[in-house]
Protein backbone atom coordinates (compact mmCIF):
# COMPACT_ATOMS: atom_id res chain seq x y z
CA UNK A 1 0.00 0.00 0.00
CA UNK A 2 1.56 3.34 -0.97
CA UNK A 3 1.28 6.38 1.29
CA UNK A 4 -1.68 8.68 0.69
CA UNK A 5 -1.01 11.70 -1.56
CA UNK A 6 0.67 14.49 0.33
CA UNK A 7 1.97 12.18 3.00
CA UNK A 8 5.72 11.65 3.17
CA UNK A 9 7.15 8.26 2.25
CA UNK A 10 8.18 6.20 5.26
CA UNK A 11 11.80 6.83 6.24
CA UNK A 12 14.36 4.30 5.06
CA UNK A 13 15.65 1.84 7.66
CA UNK A 14 19.11 2.34 9.12
CA UNK A 15 21.90 0.14 7.86
CA UNK A 16 24.23 -1.32 10.43
CA UNK A 17 27.62 -2.32 9.07
CA UNK A 18 29.92 -4.51 11.14
CA UNK A 19 33.45 -5.12 9.87
CA UNK A 20 36.87 -4.94 11.44
CA UNK A 21 38.56 -4.47 8.07
CA UNK A 22 39.55 -0.80 7.81
CA UNK A 23 39.80 -0.75 4.01
CA UNK A 24 36.46 -2.45 3.58
CA UNK A 25 34.88 -0.15 6.14
CA UNK A 26 36.09 2.93 4.25
CA UNK A 27 34.82 1.60 0.94
CA UNK A 28 31.41 0.81 2.42
CA UNK A 29 31.28 4.26 4.02
CA UNK A 30 32.00 5.87 0.66
CA UNK A 31 29.50 3.71 -1.20
CA UNK A 32 26.70 4.21 1.35
CA UNK A 33 27.20 7.95 1.32
CA UNK A 34 26.85 7.89 -2.49
CA UNK A 35 23.49 6.13 -2.37
CA UNK A 36 22.39 8.28 0.59
CA UNK A 37 21.37 5.49 2.88
CA UNK A 38 21.62 6.17 6.64
CA UNK A 39 24.21 3.90 8.21
CA UNK A 40 26.27 3.16 11.28
CA UNK A 41 29.63 1.38 11.30
CA UNK A 42 30.89 -0.95 14.01
CA UNK A 43 34.35 -2.47 14.32
CA UNK A 44 33.77 -5.18 16.90
CA UNK A 45 31.34 -8.02 17.31
CA UNK A 46 30.63 -7.12 20.92
CA UNK A 47 29.68 -3.55 20.08
CA UNK A 48 27.41 -4.48 17.18
CA UNK A 49 25.72 -7.25 19.13
CA UNK A 50 24.95 -4.86 21.99
CA UNK A 51 23.58 -2.38 19.51
CA UNK A 52 21.37 -4.91 17.71
CA UNK A 53 20.00 -6.41 20.90
CA UNK A 54 19.07 -3.00 22.30
CA UNK A 55 17.96 -1.33 19.07
CA UNK A 56 14.32 -0.17 19.21
CA UNK A 57 12.49 -1.72 16.30
CA UNK A 58 9.55 -0.12 14.56
CA UNK A 59 7.74 -1.50 11.57
CA UNK A 60 10.87 -1.33 9.43
CA UNK A 61 13.44 -4.09 9.49
CA UNK A 62 16.91 -2.62 9.86
CA UNK A 63 19.48 -4.00 7.46
CA UNK A 64 22.69 -5.45 8.83
CA UNK A 65 25.86 -6.02 6.78
CA UNK A 66 27.71 -8.47 8.99
CA UNK A 67 31.29 -9.54 8.43
CA UNK A 68 32.03 -12.95 9.87
CA UNK A 69 35.56 -12.00 10.94
CA UNK A 70 34.90 -9.72 13.89
CA UNK A 71 36.87 -9.35 17.12
CA UNK A 72 35.05 -10.10 20.34
CA UNK A 73 32.10 -12.07 18.98
CA UNK A 74 32.27 -13.43 15.44
CA UNK A 75 29.52 -13.01 12.86
CA UNK A 76 28.22 -16.57 13.11
CA UNK A 77 27.75 -16.28 16.87
CA UNK A 78 25.97 -12.95 16.40
CA UNK A 79 23.61 -14.56 13.89
CA UNK A 80 22.80 -17.33 16.31
CA UNK A 81 22.20 -14.93 19.21
CA UNK A 82 19.91 -12.77 17.11
CA UNK A 83 18.09 -15.86 15.90
CA UNK A 84 17.27 -16.73 19.50
CA UNK A 85 16.69 -13.31 21.05
CA UNK A 86 15.37 -11.26 18.12
CA UNK A 87 14.23 -13.65 15.40
CA UNK A 88 13.13 -12.20 12.05
CA UNK A 89 13.88 -8.68 13.21
CA UNK A 90 16.74 -7.80 10.88
CA UNK A 91 17.62 -8.26 7.22
CA UNK A 92 21.13 -9.62 7.54
CA UNK A 93 23.73 -9.90 4.78
CA UNK A 94 26.74 -11.96 5.76
CA UNK A 95 30.20 -11.15 4.39
CA UNK A 96 32.72 -13.95 4.48
CA UNK A 97 36.05 -14.92 2.95
CA UNK A 98 34.58 -18.34 2.26
CA UNK A 99 32.22 -19.10 -0.60
CA UNK A 100 31.73 -22.81 0.21
CA UNK A 101 28.22 -24.09 -0.14
CA UNK A 102 28.14 -25.25 3.47
CA UNK A 103 29.17 -21.83 4.78
CA UNK A 104 26.48 -20.12 2.72
CA UNK A 105 23.80 -22.59 3.74
CA UNK A 106 24.84 -22.24 7.38
CA UNK A 107 24.44 -18.45 7.21
CA UNK A 108 21.07 -18.66 5.49
CA UNK A 109 19.72 -21.27 7.88
CA UNK A 110 20.85 -19.11 10.78
CA UNK A 111 18.66 -16.27 9.54
CA UNK A 112 20.67 -14.31 6.98
CA UNK A 113 18.91 -13.19 3.81
CA UNK A 114 22.10 -13.19 1.74
CA UNK A 115 25.72 -14.30 1.83
CA UNK A 116 28.49 -12.57 -0.09
CA UNK A 117 32.01 -13.90 -0.48
CA UNK A 118 34.82 -11.38 -0.24
CA UNK A 119 35.94 -9.68 -2.42
CA UNK A 120 32.39 -8.90 -3.50
CA UNK A 121 31.02 -6.57 -6.11
CA UNK A 122 30.26 -3.34 -4.28
CA UNK A 123 27.78 -2.19 -6.94
CA UNK A 124 25.76 -5.38 -6.50
CA UNK A 125 25.74 -4.94 -2.73
CA UNK A 126 24.59 -1.35 -3.01
CA UNK A 127 21.80 -2.36 -5.40
CA UNK A 128 20.68 -5.05 -2.96
CA UNK A 129 20.75 -2.66 -0.02
CA UNK A 130 18.67 -0.10 -1.87
CA UNK A 131 16.18 -2.77 -2.86
CA UNK A 132 15.81 -4.17 0.64
CA UNK A 133 15.61 -0.71 2.13
CA UNK A 134 12.78 0.19 -0.21
CA UNK A 135 10.95 -3.09 0.47
CA UNK A 136 11.33 -2.66 4.20
CA UNK A 137 10.04 0.91 4.05
CA UNK A 138 7.07 -0.16 1.91
CA UNK A 139 6.19 -2.93 4.32
CA UNK A 140 6.27 -0.41 7.13
CA UNK A 141 3.77 1.63 5.16
CA UNK A 142 1.52 -1.45 4.95
CA UNK A 143 1.83 -2.43 8.62
CA UNK B 1 97.55 -15.52 31.92
CA UNK B 2 95.22 -12.61 31.13
CA UNK B 3 96.81 -9.22 30.91
CA UNK B 4 94.93 -6.11 31.89
CA UNK B 5 95.41 -4.82 28.37
CA UNK B 6 93.89 -7.96 26.88
CA UNK B 7 90.87 -7.70 29.13
CA UNK B 8 90.35 -4.04 28.21
CA UNK B 9 90.52 -4.91 24.50
CA UNK B 10 88.01 -7.72 24.96
CA UNK B 11 85.72 -5.39 26.88
CA UNK B 12 85.94 -2.75 24.17
CA UNK B 13 85.17 -5.29 21.45
CA UNK B 14 82.19 -6.59 23.43
CA UNK B 15 80.92 -3.07 24.00
CA UNK B 16 81.28 -2.32 20.29
CA UNK B 17 79.32 -5.46 19.39
CA UNK B 18 76.54 -4.59 21.83
CA UNK B 19 76.35 -1.00 20.64
CA UNK B 20 76.24 -2.08 16.98
CA UNK B 21 73.50 -4.63 17.74
CA UNK B 22 71.46 -2.02 19.55
CA UNK B 23 72.03 0.46 16.74
CA UNK B 24 71.05 -2.10 14.14
CA UNK B 25 67.87 -2.92 16.10
CA UNK B 26 66.96 0.73 16.39
CA UNK B 27 67.67 1.36 12.72
CA UNK B 28 65.61 -1.68 11.74
CA UNK B 29 62.77 -0.58 13.95
CA UNK B 30 62.89 2.87 12.43
CA UNK B 31 62.97 1.42 8.91
CA UNK B 32 60.00 -0.85 9.61
CA UNK B 33 58.07 2.10 11.03
CA UNK B 34 59.00 4.25 8.06
CA UNK B 35 57.93 1.57 5.57
CA UNK B 36 54.69 1.00 7.41
CA UNK B 37 53.90 4.71 7.41
CA UNK B 38 54.86 4.93 3.74
CA UNK B 39 52.46 2.14 2.93
CA UNK B 40 49.66 3.64 5.02
CA UNK B 41 50.15 6.95 3.21
CA UNK B 42 50.12 5.13 -0.14
CA UNK B 43 46.92 3.28 0.76
CA UNK B 44 45.28 6.56 1.79
CA UNK B 45 46.35 8.12 -1.50
CA UNK B 46 45.06 5.27 -3.66
CA UNK B 47 41.86 4.42 -1.82
CA UNK B 48 39.75 7.43 -2.91
CA UNK B 49 40.50 6.89 -6.62
CA UNK B 50 39.93 3.17 -6.21
CA UNK B 51 36.58 3.85 -4.55
CA UNK B 52 35.62 6.17 -7.42
CA UNK B 53 36.49 3.48 -9.91
CA UNK B 54 34.72 0.65 -8.08
CA UNK B 55 31.64 2.51 -6.86
CA UNK B 56 31.17 5.29 -9.42
CA UNK B 57 32.66 3.52 -12.47
CA UNK B 58 35.20 6.31 -12.91
CA UNK B 59 38.01 5.85 -15.41
CA UNK B 60 40.57 3.28 -14.34
CA UNK B 61 43.33 5.59 -15.60
CA UNK B 62 42.88 7.62 -12.40
CA UNK B 63 43.95 4.58 -10.40
CA UNK B 64 46.92 4.09 -12.72
CA UNK B 65 47.99 7.71 -12.24
CA UNK B 66 47.62 7.56 -8.47
CA UNK B 67 49.87 4.52 -8.33
CA UNK B 68 52.38 6.06 -10.71
CA UNK B 69 52.91 8.99 -8.33
CA UNK B 70 54.03 6.67 -5.53
CA UNK B 71 57.46 5.09 -4.96
CA UNK B 72 57.49 1.66 -6.68
CA UNK B 73 57.60 -0.24 -3.41
CA UNK B 74 54.66 1.70 -1.96
CA UNK B 75 52.68 1.39 -5.20
CA UNK B 76 53.17 -2.36 -5.22
CA UNK B 77 52.23 -2.88 -1.55
CA UNK B 78 49.16 -0.65 -1.67
CA UNK B 79 47.98 -2.35 -4.86
CA UNK B 80 48.56 -5.79 -3.37
CA UNK B 81 46.65 -4.85 -0.25
CA UNK B 82 43.71 -3.07 -1.82
CA UNK B 83 43.10 -4.81 -5.14
CA UNK B 84 42.68 -8.27 -3.69
CA UNK B 85 40.54 -7.03 -0.81
CA UNK B 86 38.18 -4.66 -2.53
CA UNK B 87 38.00 -5.65 -6.21
CA UNK B 88 36.40 -8.76 -7.67
CA UNK B 89 38.47 -10.90 -10.04
CA UNK B 90 36.85 -9.31 -13.08
CA UNK B 91 37.71 -5.84 -11.85
CA UNK B 92 41.23 -6.96 -11.05
CA UNK B 93 41.56 -8.18 -14.64
CA UNK B 94 40.53 -4.74 -15.92
CA UNK B 95 43.05 -3.08 -13.60
CA UNK B 96 45.76 -5.54 -14.63
CA UNK B 97 45.37 -4.59 -18.27
CA UNK B 98 45.83 -0.92 -17.45
CA UNK B 99 48.80 -1.40 -15.13
CA UNK B 100 50.90 -4.07 -16.78
CA UNK B 101 53.32 -1.79 -18.66
CA UNK B 102 53.67 0.87 -16.02
CA UNK B 103 57.32 1.77 -15.24
CA UNK B 104 57.04 0.83 -11.58
CA UNK B 105 55.57 -2.58 -12.49
CA UNK B 106 58.44 -3.22 -14.89
CA UNK B 107 60.89 -2.12 -12.18
CA UNK B 108 59.51 -4.68 -9.72
CA UNK B 109 59.37 -7.45 -12.34
CA UNK B 110 63.04 -6.93 -13.21
CA UNK B 111 63.84 -8.53 -9.85
CA UNK B 112 62.70 -11.92 -11.09
CA UNK B 113 66.29 -13.17 -11.20
CA UNK B 114 67.24 -11.76 -7.80
CA UNK B 115 69.16 -14.12 -5.50
CA UNK B 116 66.93 -12.91 -2.65
CA UNK B 117 63.81 -15.03 -2.37
CA UNK B 118 61.65 -12.19 -1.02
CA UNK B 119 62.37 -10.12 -4.11
CA UNK B 120 61.25 -13.00 -6.34
CA UNK B 121 58.25 -13.43 -4.03
CA UNK B 122 57.27 -9.81 -4.73
CA UNK B 123 57.54 -10.50 -8.46
CA UNK B 124 55.25 -13.51 -8.18
CA UNK B 125 52.86 -11.58 -6.00
CA UNK B 126 52.69 -8.70 -8.47
CA UNK B 127 52.17 -11.10 -11.35
CA UNK B 128 49.27 -12.66 -9.45
CA UNK B 129 47.58 -9.25 -9.68
CA UNK B 130 48.70 -7.76 -13.01
CA UNK B 131 50.12 -10.73 -14.90
CA UNK B 132 48.99 -11.12 -18.48
CA UNK B 133 49.27 -13.74 -21.21
CA UNK B 134 52.68 -12.33 -22.16
CA UNK B 135 54.07 -13.22 -18.73
CA UNK B 136 53.55 -16.95 -19.15
CA UNK B 137 57.27 -17.64 -19.52
CA UNK B 138 58.20 -15.69 -16.41
CA UNK B 139 55.42 -17.32 -14.40
CA UNK B 140 56.51 -20.75 -15.60
CA UNK B 141 60.02 -20.07 -14.34
CA UNK B 142 58.69 -18.92 -10.96
CA UNK B 143 56.60 -22.09 -10.72
CA UNK B 144 59.92 -23.95 -10.63
CA UNK B 145 61.56 -21.58 -8.14
CA UNK B 146 63.64 -23.06 -5.33
CA UNK B 147 61.63 -21.16 -2.70
CA UNK B 148 58.28 -22.82 -1.78
CA UNK B 149 56.78 -19.42 -0.95
CA UNK B 150 57.59 -18.13 -4.43
CA UNK B 151 56.22 -21.29 -6.06
CA UNK B 152 52.95 -20.97 -4.13
CA UNK B 153 52.33 -17.37 -5.13
CA UNK B 154 53.46 -18.11 -8.70
CA UNK B 155 50.73 -20.73 -8.75
CA UNK B 156 48.24 -17.99 -8.05
CA UNK B 157 49.70 -16.01 -10.94
CA UNK B 158 49.49 -19.04 -13.23
CA UNK B 159 45.88 -19.63 -12.27
CA UNK B 160 44.97 -16.15 -13.56
CA UNK B 161 45.82 -17.13 -17.10
CA UNK B 162 44.12 -19.64 -19.34
CA UNK B 163 47.19 -20.91 -21.16
CA UNK B 164 47.08 -24.71 -21.37
CA UNK B 165 50.84 -25.06 -20.74
CA UNK B 166 50.57 -23.14 -17.46
CA UNK B 167 47.43 -24.92 -16.38
CA UNK B 168 49.08 -28.27 -17.07
CA UNK B 169 52.16 -27.17 -15.15
CA UNK B 170 49.95 -26.08 -12.25
CA UNK B 171 48.06 -29.38 -12.23
CA UNK B 172 51.35 -31.29 -12.28
CA UNK B 173 52.37 -29.37 -9.16
CA UNK B 174 49.22 -30.11 -7.15
CA UNK B 175 49.93 -33.75 -6.15
CA UNK B 176 53.24 -32.82 -4.51
CA UNK B 177 51.66 -30.39 -2.05
CA UNK B 178 50.15 -30.79 1.42
CA UNK B 179 46.38 -30.64 1.90
CA UNK B 180 46.30 -27.02 3.09
CA UNK B 181 48.40 -25.88 0.12
CA UNK B 182 46.23 -27.90 -2.26
CA UNK B 183 43.13 -26.18 -0.92
CA UNK B 184 44.76 -22.84 -1.73
CA UNK B 185 45.70 -24.09 -5.18
CA UNK B 186 42.18 -25.33 -5.89
CA UNK B 187 40.73 -21.95 -4.91
CA UNK B 188 43.16 -20.26 -7.32
CA UNK B 189 42.37 -22.70 -10.13
CA UNK B 190 38.66 -22.16 -9.60
CA UNK B 191 38.85 -18.82 -11.39
CA UNK B 192 39.03 -20.62 -14.73
CA UNK B 193 37.09 -23.73 -13.90
CA UNK B 194 36.27 -24.63 -17.49
CA UNK B 195 39.85 -24.46 -18.77
CA UNK B 196 41.14 -26.33 -15.74
CA UNK B 197 38.48 -29.01 -16.09
CA UNK B 198 39.47 -29.51 -19.74
CA UNK B 199 43.06 -30.09 -18.63
CA UNK B 200 41.99 -32.31 -15.74
CA UNK B 201 39.79 -34.74 -17.67
CA UNK B 202 42.60 -36.53 -19.58
CA UNK B 203 44.40 -37.13 -16.26
CA UNK B 204 41.45 -38.88 -14.60
CA UNK B 205 42.28 -42.38 -15.79
CA UNK B 206 42.56 -45.62 -13.81
CA UNK B 207 46.23 -45.93 -14.82
CA UNK B 208 47.31 -42.62 -13.29
CA UNK B 209 49.66 -42.91 -10.28
CA UNK B 210 47.55 -43.19 -7.15
CA UNK B 211 48.87 -40.13 -5.32
CA UNK B 212 48.46 -37.88 -8.35
CA UNK B 213 45.06 -39.36 -9.19
CA UNK B 214 43.78 -38.66 -5.67
CA UNK B 215 44.89 -35.03 -5.91
CA UNK B 216 43.25 -34.60 -9.31
CA UNK B 217 40.04 -36.18 -8.08
CA UNK B 218 40.07 -33.70 -5.20
CA UNK B 219 40.64 -30.91 -7.73
CA UNK B 220 37.61 -32.05 -9.74
CA UNK B 221 35.55 -31.99 -6.55
CA UNK B 222 36.83 -28.56 -5.54
CA UNK B 223 36.04 -27.16 -9.00
CA UNK B 224 32.62 -28.84 -8.94
CA UNK B 225 33.03 -29.33 -12.66
CA UNK B 226 30.27 -31.68 -13.90
CA UNK B 227 32.41 -32.86 -16.84
CA UNK B 228 35.39 -33.73 -14.67
CA UNK B 229 33.21 -35.29 -11.98
CA UNK B 230 31.54 -37.55 -14.52
CA UNK B 231 35.01 -38.89 -15.31
CA UNK B 232 35.56 -39.35 -11.58
CA UNK B 233 32.28 -41.23 -11.31
CA UNK B 234 33.46 -43.68 -13.96
CA UNK B 235 36.45 -44.51 -11.74
CA UNK B 236 34.21 -45.65 -8.86
CA UNK B 237 35.23 -49.29 -9.24
CA UNK B 238 38.96 -48.47 -8.93
CA UNK B 239 40.79 -51.38 -7.25
CA UNK B 240 42.49 -49.17 -4.63
CA UNK B 241 40.37 -48.21 -1.62
CA UNK B 242 42.35 -44.98 -1.12
CA UNK B 243 41.20 -43.83 -4.55
CA UNK B 244 37.59 -44.84 -3.91
CA UNK B 245 37.67 -42.71 -0.73
CA UNK B 246 38.57 -39.64 -2.78
CA UNK B 247 36.00 -40.53 -5.42
CA UNK B 248 33.21 -40.81 -2.86
CA UNK B 249 34.25 -37.49 -1.35
CA UNK B 250 34.32 -35.70 -4.71
CA UNK B 251 30.97 -37.07 -5.87
CA UNK B 252 29.18 -35.00 -3.21
CA UNK B 253 29.52 -32.17 -5.72
CA UNK B 254 27.80 -34.01 -8.61
CA UNK B 255 24.04 -33.81 -8.16
CA UNK B 256 22.89 -36.09 -10.99
CA UNK B 257 20.58 -39.09 -11.04
CA UNK B 258 23.45 -41.35 -12.18
CA UNK B 259 25.45 -40.50 -9.06
CA UNK B 260 23.01 -42.16 -6.64
CA UNK B 261 23.57 -45.81 -7.65
CA UNK B 262 27.33 -45.24 -7.64
CA UNK B 263 27.24 -43.83 -4.12
CA UNK B 264 24.95 -46.59 -2.91
CA UNK B 265 27.49 -49.10 -4.21
CA UNK B 266 30.26 -47.23 -2.41
CA UNK B 267 28.09 -47.17 0.73
CA UNK B 268 28.36 -50.96 0.71
CA UNK B 269 32.13 -50.95 0.06
CA UNK B 270 34.34 -53.34 2.01
CA UNK B 271 36.49 -50.41 3.26
CA UNK B 272 34.91 -48.37 6.09
CA UNK B 273 36.56 -45.16 4.91
CA UNK B 274 34.83 -45.46 1.54
CA UNK B 275 31.49 -46.20 3.21
CA UNK B 276 31.88 -43.14 5.45
CA UNK B 277 32.63 -40.80 2.55
CA UNK B 278 29.75 -42.25 0.52
CA UNK B 279 27.38 -41.54 3.43
CA UNK B 280 28.72 -38.02 3.67
CA UNK B 281 28.22 -37.48 -0.07
CA UNK B 282 24.64 -38.78 0.06
CA UNK B 283 23.91 -36.32 2.86
CA UNK B 284 25.47 -33.44 0.95
CA UNK B 285 23.37 -34.27 -2.12
CA UNK B 286 20.27 -34.57 0.05
CA UNK B 287 19.14 -37.69 -1.77
CA UNK B 288 15.98 -38.64 0.07
CA UNK B 289 15.78 -41.98 -1.73
CA UNK B 290 18.99 -43.04 0.04
CA UNK B 291 17.35 -42.76 3.46
CA UNK B 292 16.75 -46.50 3.72
CA UNK B 293 20.35 -47.40 2.90
CA UNK B 294 21.63 -44.74 5.29
CA UNK B 295 19.37 -45.98 8.10
CA UNK B 296 20.98 -49.39 7.66
CA UNK B 297 24.46 -47.81 7.55
CA UNK B 298 23.80 -46.21 10.97
CA UNK B 299 24.17 -49.79 12.27
CA UNK B 300 27.59 -50.20 10.63
CA UNK B 301 30.34 -51.77 12.78
CA UNK B 302 32.60 -48.75 12.14
CA UNK B 303 31.90 -45.72 14.36
CA UNK B 304 32.82 -43.26 11.64
CA UNK B 305 30.36 -44.80 9.17
CA UNK B 306 27.59 -44.67 11.79
CA UNK B 307 28.44 -41.04 12.48
CA UNK B 308 28.48 -40.00 8.83
CA UNK B 309 25.29 -41.89 8.06
CA UNK B 310 23.44 -40.32 11.00
CA UNK B 311 24.61 -36.85 9.99
CA UNK B 312 23.52 -37.55 6.41
CA UNK B 313 20.02 -38.54 7.55
CA UNK B 314 19.78 -35.40 9.69
CA UNK B 315 21.02 -33.24 6.84
CA UNK B 316 18.57 -34.69 4.30
CA UNK B 317 15.69 -34.05 6.68
CA UNK B 318 12.04 -34.95 6.14
CA UNK B 319 11.52 -38.73 5.94
CA UNK B 320 15.25 -39.26 6.43
CA UNK B 321 15.11 -37.53 9.79
CA UNK B 322 12.10 -39.66 10.67
CA UNK B 323 14.21 -42.72 9.80
CA UNK B 324 16.94 -41.40 12.09
CA UNK B 325 14.47 -41.01 14.93
CA UNK B 326 13.35 -44.56 14.24
CA UNK B 327 16.89 -45.74 14.95
CA UNK B 328 16.75 -43.93 18.30
CA UNK B 329 14.11 -46.43 19.42
CA UNK B 330 15.71 -49.39 17.66
CA UNK B 331 17.34 -52.44 19.19
CA UNK B 332 20.95 -51.75 18.14
CA UNK B 333 22.57 -49.99 21.10
CA UNK B 334 25.47 -48.40 19.22
CA UNK B 335 23.20 -47.20 16.42
CA UNK B 336 20.76 -45.90 19.02
CA UNK B 337 23.50 -43.92 20.80
CA UNK B 338 24.68 -42.38 17.53
CA UNK B 339 21.15 -41.48 16.43
CA UNK B 340 20.49 -39.85 19.80
CA UNK B 341 23.71 -37.89 19.56
CA UNK B 342 23.01 -36.54 16.09
CA UNK B 343 19.25 -36.02 16.35
CA UNK B 344 19.84 -33.46 19.12
CA UNK B 345 22.00 -31.23 16.91
CA UNK B 346 20.74 -28.00 15.34
CA UNK B 347 20.56 -27.70 11.55
CA UNK B 348 23.58 -25.40 11.48
CA UNK B 349 25.59 -27.84 13.61
CA UNK B 350 24.64 -30.75 11.33
CA UNK B 351 25.90 -28.86 8.30
CA UNK B 352 29.08 -27.75 10.00
CA UNK B 353 29.92 -31.21 11.30
CA UNK B 354 29.07 -32.80 7.96
CA UNK B 355 31.63 -30.61 6.24
CA UNK B 356 34.47 -31.30 8.65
Amino acid sequence: MTPAPGQPAPPLPAIVVATADESLSRMLTFALSQVRLPYEIFRSGTAVLDKLLSMPIGARSPIVVLDVDLPGVDGHAILERLGVQRPDTFLIIVLSSHADESVQVRSLLAGAVDHLAKPFNILVLMAKLQRWAAMSARQAGVA
Amino acid sequence: MFTLRGLVVALLIEAAVIVSCLTALLLLRWRIGFRKQEMEDAVRAVEPVLHNWLVLNADVSNVVLALRRLPPHAAFLSLARLATKLATFERQQALAGALRHEPWVEAVLRRARSPLWWRRFDVARLLSIVGGEGDAGLIASLLGDRSPAVRLVAFDAAARLTQPALINRALDDVPARQDAVQAYQFAALGRHAKAVADALIPRLTPDAPMGALNAWIDAAGALASPEALRCVRQLASHPRAEVRVHIARALRRLAEAETLPVLLTLLADQDWRVRAQAARALGALRTGSAAGALAIAVRDPAWWVRYRSALALARIGGDARVALLGVVTGDDRMARDMAQLVSGLSSAAVIEMSEV
